[in-house]
């Protein structure tokens, strides 16, 4: 589709570069151009989304549902290193390594000793040498640390083409790049030749520009997850759907496992009306609930996406909205 | 017909028959799937050999029951067990279900399939309910022919269920076991043991289930099923709601003891324990199927 678009930026140039002071875009009725103008944008914005729609993967398989799910890596796949982040200090809370004290999280008084944490826990852990907020959190470079632990996940899934491939990638920000230079180039040329001809009514055509640069901006962004990888994503969130609703046990003895898997798939909402409800309300304030990200509080994936799992179910419930997409 | 080529046909049938159960895979052990335990089901996959779904969950499906069974077919082979195809309706068979049969068995290309030896539906009225028919060589033949023309449509092998009854028909010509045996060999088919029944009717009715099985032709069980019941007014009735009695597992002790089944299914609908209580049901077939030579 970059080649579509490359040839309708040569044939305009071709038009123009003949003659650039008249021509037949130069010498076209205001309203017709704003028309012919429409048009290209419309085209233009149409191929940019399915470049980042479309990949590869879609006509592939899924994967099949592990039997021993790591809830780390699904997690990641969710959310990138937010969500692991997230995930991490949850485990930490529930192995008594921190504690929520009002809004923030603090070392447990007597946490057990730090020898048995995984390097990644550890991370986490040190990181906590003084109380913090959850707006420190995701503002720190704490997520980035815990991406550097990831890379295991993240090789993992690009071998499986469950994120966004990146050979799309570099087609995607291609179309994204030869649109935008039709967009303004054109607007631009045009409203060059509209000012030395003496007219100044050109705030449509200023509007038009600015307003389709910045929507062509937005979704030329890559989703985080490719076509199989959001597809995945549900398959595991459609298999695992009971975990959403189970009732835990009052102790969290022995049930480590059961609830990390939910958490790492469909977000602290699944730990409402649970004894870890307190966790979810650290992470998802009331008011937030709902609000897709913006909040200052909140992280979102260092790879451009949102945290939703690249736009499938968004963590069963309000996922989207909150701290870090949980 | 000339007697000859009757008795040439029937034995070409019948060692087609022979060919055709000898050749089918064994399965090893599995469950029969209900959906509230799925998320259990994937966390303990390795535990389960196969599936067997109830085939009209899938009949109609919306989008999310055809999401679910292609999830299922993924990870596991998968086994659909009729319920409403009333092979003993003596008006015939309702085409547009078994249509929609057809197409789910072609969907999933099992080993074989399985249907309950019964009426649920007669003069056009679903009774909704497992119906025994009476043991008679009209019903028999009733049987017979509903199931040659299932052969038109699916041409996957059929395996029988012995079904629990709360009344018998009168007017019998031959004993339970006798037709059974009888349906099963007139119509070609395997026979799919439900041992929890046979003990259930062995229970309320008197019967000795070691003479009962004497009189199945036993080379034709395929399948088993088995789980637990529970007692009401001195009835013991078939809920597939508790765990399963040791008299069961005796019986499947001796079943398996003699027959190279292909597979056993533990089939758990009500009083739903947690997931690892089936396990250990499914790893105590797996013993016993193990100790007789069965599967590894």
């Amino acid at each position: 589709m970059d080649k579509f678009l490359f040839g309708v930026l040569v044939m305009l140039l071709v038009v123009v570069l003949h003659n650039p002071a008249s021509n037949p875009i130069a010498n076209m009725y205001g309203p017709h151009f704003l028309l012919f103008y429409g048009f290209l944008i419309t085209v233009t914005l149409l191929v940019s989304l399915w470049s980042v729609k479309h990949d590869s993967t879609a006509s592939l398989p899924l994967p099949l549902v592990p039997s021993n799910p790591d809830p780390y890596e699904i997690a990641y796949l969710r959310g990138g290193e937010n969500e692991v982040t997230r995930l991490v200090i949850f485990d930490l809370v529930q192995d008594g390594y921190l504690q929520i004290n009002q809004d923030r999280i603090e070392r447990s008084l007597d946490y057990p000793a730090p020898i048995h944490l995984s390097a990644i826990e550890r991370e986490v852990f040190n990181w906590f040498s003084s109380p913090r907020s959850v707006g420190e959190v995701f503002q720190s470079s704490l997520p980035v640390n815990v991406k550097k632990h990831c890379t295991v996940y993240e090789q993992h899934l690009l071998n499986d083409q469950l994120l966004f491939p990146i050979t799309a990638k570099e087609i995607a920000k291609r179309v994204a790049k030869t649109g935008m230079f039709i967009i303004l180039g054109l607007g631009g040329y045009k409203l060059l030749i509209a000012l030395l001809k003496g007219n100044f009514n050109v705030m449509l055509l200023i509007m038009m520009g600015i307003i389709s640069s910045i929507i062509l901006a937005i979704i030329s962004q890559p989703p985080r997850l490719s076509q199989r990888g959001q597809a995945y994503l549900k398959r595991l969130q459609q298999t695992f759907e009971q975990f959403k609703t189970q009732v835990f046990p009052s102790t969290p003895d022995g049930t480590e496992f059961n609830i990390l898997l939910p958490l790492a798939l469909f977000g602290v909402d699944t730990l409402t009306g649970t004894p870890y409800a307190e966790f979810r309300d650290f992470f998802h304030p009331s008011g937030n609930v709902g609000i897709s990200g913006g909040d200052s509080s909140c992280g979102s994936s260092s790879d451009g996406g949102s945290s939703c799992g690249g736009g499938s179910s968004c963590g069963g419930g309000g996922g989207c909205g909150g701290c870090g997409g949980g | 017909m000339r007697w000859w080529l009757r008795w040439w046909l029937w034995r070409w049938l019948w060692r087609r028959l022979e060919a055709m159960l000898s050749h089918l895979p064994s399965l090893g052990v599995g469950l029969g799937f209900r959906e509230p335990f799925k998320s259990d089901l994937f966390l303990n996959r390795q535990q389960v050999d196969f599936l067997e779904i109830v085939a009209e969950h899938y009949l109609d499906a919306s989008w999310q029951k055809q999401q679910e069974l292609e999830l299922l077919a993924a990870h596991f082979p998968i086994i659909p067990h009729a319920i409403n195809l009333s092979l003993g309706s003596a008006e015939g068979l309702d085409t547009d279900y078994l249509r929609k049969l057809a197409v789910l068995i072609k969907q999933l290309n099992p080993p074989w399939w399985s249907e309950h030896i019964c009426f649920t539906k007669a003069g056009g009225v679903d009774i909704g309910h497992l119906s025994p028919l009476p043991y008679t060589q009209e019903a028999v033949e009733v049987v017979r022919r509903n199931i040659a023309e299932v052969r038109r449509w699916v041409d996957v092998p059929l395996i029988l269920e012995n079904i629990t009854y709360m009344v018998t028909l009168p007017g019998a010509e031959m004993t339970e076991a006798q037709f059974l045996a009888e349906v099963v060999e007139r119509s070609d088919c395997g026979l799919l043991l439900d041992i929890t029944n046979l003990h259930t009717n062995a229970v309320n009715y008197g019967y000795d289930v070691h003479e009962f099985l004497q009189q199945l032709p036993c080379d034709r069980i395929v399948q088993l099923h088995f789980v637990g019941g529970h007692w009401h007014d001195g009835v013991l009735i078939d809920s597939h709601s508790q765990s399963t009695p040791v008299e069961v597992w005796q019986l499947m002790e001796e079943v398996v003891a003699h027959v190279p089944v292909k597979g056993i299914i533990l089939e758990r609908d009500e009083n739903l324990p947690p997931f690892a209580e089936l396990t250990k049901e499914l790893q105590k077939a797996r013993e016993i199927s193990r100790s007789n030579g069965r599967w590894g």
